[in-house]
C-alpha cells in the first residue's frame, strides 16, 4: 500500500517533468517571446507573489470564488433535493437545467451583466450559474436513484419529513453530491474567471486579458500555471476525500 | 405510465409559457428598461431579424464549421489517447490530477500562443475547441474500455489479431456508445471554447456578433442572437441524444 | 496433419498454487471432460492449454509444439462467458475470425452459411446477438469457433448460463459437432452428467491447488448421443464421479470430510 503510493507519486513526478520538457521544447520552437519558457513562468511567478497588485487581483478572485462556490453547492443541493423528491416538479424542470447545461454560458454573461450591473455580483451570478445546474441535476438523479425501500422504512418508523431529509436522504446521496462538489469547484472557478475577464476592472481573469492585450505572455503562463496548480491540488484533496468516504 | 407522461409535457408546457408570459407582462408594463431587459416577443422578432441579414447567417456558418471540424480532431485525438492510456495504467494513474483538474482552466488564454503557432483567423478559434473537447472524449474512451468485458479481450488473441486490430475491430466497437456519449459532450465543450474565444479574443464568428452588439447597446439584438444560439444548442444536443438512444438500443 | 494434442504440464500462480502437478495425455479425435470443485483452477487450466496464461512451470505440447503465452493455430476456444459482438450481425460474428485471416469472400461465405446451418443459426443471420436468447448467443460462438476448423475445440463451461433443457441439447449439439469435424475436444464442465454423457474420458480434479486425482473412462461408442443416460452404465460413471468429487468439494469448503459438521 504505501510502496504503491510512493510509486504513484514517482509517476506523477516522471509525468510532470515530461510534460515540462514538452514545454521547453514548444516554447524554444516558437520563441520564449510567444511562448515563455518554464523557468521564466515560474520566475514570474514568484515575482508576482511579492506584488501588492497582483496580491489584491488574487483576493478579489478568491473572494468572489468562495461565495459563488458556496452559492452553488447549497442552492444546487437544495434544488437537487427539491426536484429529486417530487416527480412533477422533477419532469417539469429538469429539462431547463439541461438546456442551460448545454449552452456556451458565455453568451449569457452579457444579459447577467445587464441584470446585475458591472461589478463583483455578476461575476458571482455567472460563476454560480457555471456550477449550479450540474450540482442540482446530480443530485436529483442521486435520490431518483435510490431505492424505494428507504421510504418505505422512514414511513415504517414514522419519521417526520425534517428527520427523513436529514438521516435517510442526504446521507445517502452523499456519493453524488461528493462527486457533483468536484465538478463544481472546477465550473464555477472556470466561471468566475470568465466573468472577470470580460467587462471587470480586477481579478485574476481581468489581470490575464490585460496581460494578453500588452503582450506580456510570461504573465498569462504564470496565473494559468497558478490555477493550475490551485485547481489540481484541490480536485485531487476532493478526490481522495470522495475514495475515503466511499470506504 | 403514458398518461403521467403526458401529464407532466403539458406542466412543463405551462410552466414555461406562463414564465414567457409574466415576462412579456414585466416588460410591457414598464417595469424594467429596454436597456437591460427586452419582451420576449421583442427578442422572437430580434431573432427573425437577424437571421434574415445573410452577414449573421454567415457568422453562425463560421461559428458552426469551427465547432464540427473542432470536434471531429478531438473524437480522433481523443480515442487514440483514451486507447493509450487505458493500455497503460501507471501513466493513467499519474495522469489523474490533470484530468480532475482539466476544466476549471481558462485554456482559451493561450489563443495568442496559438495565433503564434496557427496564425490569425479560424484555426487558433479551432484548436482552443480541440484542447477543450479532446479531455471529454478521452475519459469516456477509457471508462469504456473499462466496461468491455474481458473475454472479448480473449477472443482477440484466440483469433490471434494485432494490437491495433484488437483496438480497431473488437475494443472501440465494443465501447462505441460510450465513446459516442463522451463525443456528444465534446461538441458542448467545443461549443463553450469557440464562443468563448471569440467572444474574448476573435473578430468573427457568432459569439462576436453578440459582444458586438453588447458593446453597440443594440440589447433586442444581443437578445435575439443568443435565444437562436441556445435554440441551436439544445436542437443538436437533443438530436445527438435521440440518435444515442437509438445506437444504444441496437447494442444492448 | 492431425497430430496429436499431448498435454503435460504443471502450473502454478504465486502466492497461491491455483494448479500442481497436473499431468495429463489427451488423444486425438478424444472427447475429454474436466470437472472438480468450484475454485479448483479449472478455468486457470484451460487459459494455460490455449495458450492465453503462461505457465509458470512445466510445459503444454500441441502438435509437437509447445504452447505458451500465445494462442497456437488449430486450437478454438469457446469460453463461458457471453462472447458475442453485439455490433454485429450473427453472420459477421461468425465470419468475423476468417475476415482476419485473409480468405475469399466465396470461401468465407461458403464456411459461414455451413457453420449457421450447422448450428441452427441459418434463419437468424441477419439478426443481432442482443436480439438472441442465451443459447443461441453462445450457438453463435461455437460457430465462430467452428468457421475456423481447429483441430483441438476448448470449451470452458459454454453452457453454465443455459437452463437445464437447453443444455442438454447443446450437449447433443456438440456430440454430433464433434463427430462430424474429427477435432479433439476438451470440455470444462461443473456437471457431473454433463461430463458422464458426453466424454469419453473425464478427468476429476481436486480441490486447491488443482491437479488430477483419477481420470475415469466411460466406454460410450461414437455414435451416442444423450439417451445413454438410460444406460445402466451411466449411473455407474456418474456415482463414481460423485464419490470422486464429493470429497475433494468438501474440502474446497473447508470443512473436514472425515467428521459429519454440527447442523
Amino acid at each position: 500500500m504505501m510502496h504503491d503510493r510512493i510509486r504513484r507519486m514517482a509517476d506523477i513526478v516522471l509525468l510532470s517533468c515530461i510534460l515540462i520538457a514538452i514545454w521547453e521544447a514548444l516554447s524554444s520552437a516558437i520563441g520564449t517571446r510567444f511562448l515563455p519558457a518554464p523557468i521564466q513562468t515560474v520566475g514570474r511567478l514568484v515575482a508576482m507573489l511579492d506584488n501588492p497588485r497582483f496580491l489584491g487581483d488574487l483576493s478579489a478572485t478568491s473572494e468572489a470564488y468562495a461565495v459563488a462556490f458556496c452559492l452553488a453547492m447549497g442552492g444546487g443541493v437544495v434544488l437537487g433535493l427539491t426536484l429529486g423528491s417530487s416527480r412533477v416538479l422533477g419532469a417539469t424542470f429538469e429539462p431547463w437545467l439541461h438546456v442551460l447545461v448545454a449552452i456556451p454560458k458565455v453568451t449569457l454573461y452579457p444579459i447577467i451583466l445587464l441584470l446585475f450591473g458591472l461589478g463583483d455580483a455578476a461575476k458571482i451570478a455567472f460563476g454560480v450559474l457555471h456550477g449550479l445546474p450540474t450540482v442540482a441535476i446530480m443530485t436529483a438523479g442521486g435520490i431518483r436513484s435510490l431505492s424505494p425501500i428507504y421510504g418505505k422504512v422512514a414511513r415504517a418508523m414514522r419519521l417526520k419529513r425534517r428527520s427523513y431529509v436529514w438521516r435517510i436522504l442526504l446521507p445517502a446521496v452523499m456519493p453524488e453530491i461528493v462527486a457533483a462538489l468536484r465538478i463544481c469547484f472546477s465550473l464555477t472557478l472556470l466561471g468566475v474567471l470568465v466573468g472577470e475577464m470580460f467587462a471587470s476592472s480586477r481579478g485574476l481573469g481581468h489581470l490575464l486579458m490585460a496581460s494578453i492585450g500588452v503582450d506580456d505572455m510570461p504573465t498569462v503562463m504564470a496565473i494559468i500555471l497558478l490555477l493550475f496548480l490551485f485547481a489540481g491540488a484541490g480536485s485531487s484533496m476532493l478526490l481522495a476525500a470522495a475514495h475515503r468516504l466511499k470506504g | 405510465m403514458a398518461h403521467t407522461r403526458r401529464r407532466t409535457r403539458a406542466y412543463r408546457v405551462l410552466t414555461v409559457l406562463s414564465g414567457v408570459a409574466a415576462l412579456e407582462a414585466i416588460c410591457r408594463a414598464g417595469c424594467v428598461r429596454p436597456t437591460t431587459l427586452v419582451a420576449p416577443s421583442v427578442m422572437l422578432e430580434a431573432m427573425i431579424a437577424a437571421l434574415r441579414d445573410p452577414a449573421t447567417l454567415k457568422d453562425f456558418g463560421l461559428t458552426l464549421g469551427e465547432v464540427v471540424i473542432a470536434t471531429a480532431l478531438a473524437s480522433v485525438l481523443g480515442i487514440l489517447a483514451g486507447l493509450l492510456l487505458h493500455a497503460m495504467p501507471r501513466l493513467r494513474r499519474a495522469f489523474e490530477p490533470l484530468i480532475a483538474s482539466y476544466y476549471a482552466l481558462p485554456l482559451f488564454a493561450l489563443y495568442p500562443v496559438l495565433v503564434v503557432i496557427l496564425g490569425v483567423g479560424v484555426r487558433p478559434i479551432i484548436a482552443t475547441g480541440v484542447i477543450y473537447a479532446t479531455m471529454s472524449v478521452i475519459v469516456a474512451t477509457v471508462a469504456g474500455l473499462d466496461h468491455v468485458p474481458h473475454v472479448f479481450h480473449k477472443v482477440a488473441r484466440v483469433q490471434r489479431l494485432t494490437p491495433f486490430k484488437t483496438a480497431w475491430r473488437v475494443l472501440i466497437p465494443a465501447c462505441a456508445p460510450e465513446i459516442f456519449g463522451g463525443i456528444s459532450l465534446s461538441v458542448g465543450y467545443a461549443f463553450v471554447a469557440v464562443i468563448a474565444s471569440e467572444f474574448l479574443l476573435a473578430s468573427h464568428g457568432i459569439g462576436h456578433a453578440i459582444v458586438d452588439a453588447y458593446n453597440t447597446f443594440q440589447t433586442a439584438r444581443m437578445y435575439g442572437l443568443v435565444l437562436a444560439l441556445a435554440l441551436l444548442v439544445v436542437l443538436i444536443n437533443s438530436g445527438l441524444r435521440r440518435f444515442r438512444n437509438r445506437i444504444s438500443e441496437d447494442g444492448s | 496433419m492431425r497430430g496429436v494434442g499431448r498435454v503435460f504440464l504443471a502450473a502454478a500462480r504465486e502466492p497461491l498454487w491455483a494448479l500442481r502437478g497436473v499431468d495429463l495425455d489427451i488423444r486425438s479425435r478424444e472427447f475429454f471432460a474436466i470437472i472438480g470443485p468450484s475454485g479448483c483452477g479449472k478455468s486457470t487450466l484451460m487459459d494455460i492449454i490455449a495458450g492465453l496464461l503462461a505457465p509458470s512451470e512445466g510445459e503444454v505440447i500441441f502438435e509437437g509444439k509447445r504452447v505458451s503465452g500465445t494462442v497456437p493455430d488449430g486450437i478454438g476456444v469457446v469460453f463461458q462467458e457471453d462472447a458475442s459482438f453485439p455490433w454485429l450481425s450473427v453472420y459477421d460474428n461468425v465470419a468475423f475470425g476468417l475476415e482476419e485471416i485473409g480468405l475469399e469472400r466465396a470461401e468465407i461465405d461458403a464456411r459461414v452459411r455451413y457453420a449457421l446451418e450447422f448450428m441452427g443459426l441459418a434463419a437468424f443471420a441477419r439478426h443481432h446477438p442482443p436480439q438472441l436468447s442465451g443459447g443461441m448467443r453462445q450457438r453463435v460462438c461455437i460457430a465462430r469457433t467452428l468457421v475456423q476448423r481447429p483441430r483441438l475445440i476448448l470449451l470452458d463451461e459454454p453452457f453454465a448460463a443455459l437452463d437445464q433443457q437447453t443444455r442438454l441439447l447443446m450437449g447433443e449439439e456438440l456430440l454430433r459437432l464433434w463427430r462430424e469435424t474429427d477435432a479433439t475436444v476438451i470440455l470444462i464442465t461443473h456437471a457431473l452428467d454433463e461430463a458422464a454423457m458426453l466424454a469419453d474420458r473425464v478427468g476429476v480434479m481436486s480441490a486447491r491447488p488443482g491437479h488430477f486425482i483419477e481420470v475415469v473412462a466411460t466406454d460410450w461408442s461414437r455414435e451416442r448421443d444423450s439417451t445413454v443416460v438410460s444406460d445402466p452404465r451411466f449411473g455407474e460413471v456418474t456415482a463414481r464421479l460423485w464419490s470422486l468429487l464429493r470429497l475433494e468439494s468438501l474440502r474446497a469448503m473447508g470443512r473436514d470430510f472425515s467428521a459429519p459438521s454440527p447442523p
